[in-house]
């Protein structure tokens, strides 16, 4: 674990102080849970941003670093009671759920970036640590749990220059796959990134 | 070193906003209604057959003086609401009534079920239903002073906000027991909480006593 931050601060540091060719990108995430992360918020979510920052080691090879925040929350009032037991009693608990799910993925990162005149598509993938805290909340009582565990992002996007000038925009579209850990299930989820990129 | 400024700059105003509409805040007081049904598996292996309902809302009442006064507003709906449930399970030569008074009030909505009043002979049952309800005053609003932020020239401080730790509620309970002749030996318990001094309160509360026969399969 140790490890992994050093070499994430080393990596940012060679970034932000690199001569070498970089691409910079703050963008809005649009999410949409999958398998167990969908059962538990299955609706879209508008709450996410993420930094991703990249340098470039050859014409079409960058390594990175990607940080993330995917805030996802639904409204349940159709679900059936959850149950509990302590000391030998038996119970359900039946009433309005609102789940909430903060996701916060911190990976390097490796893309292509494929050669283009205008548009520059590129591919890749992110691996590293997830964090997320998971909450339901049933009238005044609140069921939580978090976890940290190890998480995959392959994910395909383009940068669109605003004319000739090194800023311009950022689409792409990103799976994350974080493994189960703790009280957790495992994390699927889908994001949409729009954003503002910057290229020198 | 300006672009690098920029770029946490905007990474920092994109997380405030975030934070900012961070969901969950406007949560209406019908989304904190809750129905818990509490037993104890053991009782119900031989689940009971009839049951006889004590008709009267009790109104349990702490020491502290947090208590709003209750006048029988819904004992209609937890009544009846209960009496149509108990009926549904054990049908209705097994449910009874059982009062204390001369005249059955509230007007029970199934006029056949029989009602046993004191002195008469009590009939063998298994269960009794005893509904009380609970309405505690316990807001507590206080006034939240956020930290002063230096500005640029003076230390600017945010409004003061209101905020409210806890609200008045009321809970309405049906607890089951055995009765002295009965066979098995069910003891349950559901809390309806949610119950507010509102005119839309006798419907949700129908809807959560419902509710809590629902998620209880296992009383017959």
């Amino acid at each position: 674990m140790k490890k992994i931050y050093i070499t994430a601060v080393l990596l940012i540091g060679l970034m932000f102080n690199s001569n070498a060719q970089s691409f910079w990108a703050l963008n809005w995430d649009i999410t949409k849970g999958a398998g167990d992360t969908g059962d538990f918020i299955g609706n879209v979510n508008f709450r996410g941003v993420s930094f991703d920052g990249r340098v470039f080691i050859n014409d079409n090879i960058s390594i990175g670093g990607h940080l993330g925040w995917k805030t996802m929350y639904e409204k349940l009032t159709d679900l059936p009671p959850i149950e509990i037991e302590e000391d030998g009693i038996n119970g359900d608990i039946s009433g309005t759920q609102m789940h909430y799910l903060n996701v916060f993925p911190a990976l390097i990162t490796s893309y292509y970036h494929f050669d283009s005149e205008n548009v520059k598509p590129y591919i890749g993938i992110g691996l590293g640590g997830v964090w997320s805290e998971q909450k339901n909340d049933i009238g005044l009582r609140s069921f939580y749990s978090d976890s940290f565990g190890f998480g995959a992002q392959p994910e395909i996007g383009v940068f669109i220059p605003f004319g000739y000038s090194g800023t311009g925009l950022n689409l792409a579209l990103r799976y994350l796959y974080g493994t189960s850990a703790g009280d957790l299930d495992s994390l699927s989820i889908f994001s949409f990134a729009i954003g503002i990129g910057f290229m020198n | 070193m300006k672009k690098t400024m920029l770029k946490f700059v905007a990474v920092f105003i994109l997380a405030t906003l975030l934070v900012s509409c961070y969901p969950g805040d406007d949560v209406s007081v019908k989304d904190l209604d809750t129905t818990s049904t509490f037993y104890k598996k053991s009782d119900f292996t031989t689940p009971p057959k009839s049951a006889m309902i004590y008709w009267n809302v009790t109104q349990l009442k702490g020491e502290d003086g947090d208590d709003i006064d209750y006048s029988g507003e819904i004992d209609a709906e937890v009544l009846n609401t209960t009496l149509d449930n108990l009926v549904k399970l054990y049908g209705v030569d097994h449910v009874y009534i059982f009062t204390t008074k001369d005249v059955v009030l509230p007007v029970p909505n199934n006029s056949n079920v029989r009602i046993v009043k004191r002195g008469d002979q009590i009939p063998s049952v298994d269960a009794a239903i005893i509904p009380s309800i609970v309405l505690r005053e316990k807001t507590s609003v206080g006034i939240i002073y956020p930290p002063c932020l230096p500005g640029w020239w003076y230390w600017y401080c945010f409004p003061p906000v209101i905020g409210a730790s806890s609200y008045g509620v009321g809970t309405v309970i049906l607890t089951m027991d055995a009765t002295i002749n009965s066979g098995s030996d069910p003891s349950w318990t559901a809390l309806m909480r949610g119950l507010l001094s509102s005119s839309s309160s006798s419907s949700r509360t129908v809807s959560r006593i419902n509710q809590a026969f629902e998620q209880s399969p296992y009383l017959n």
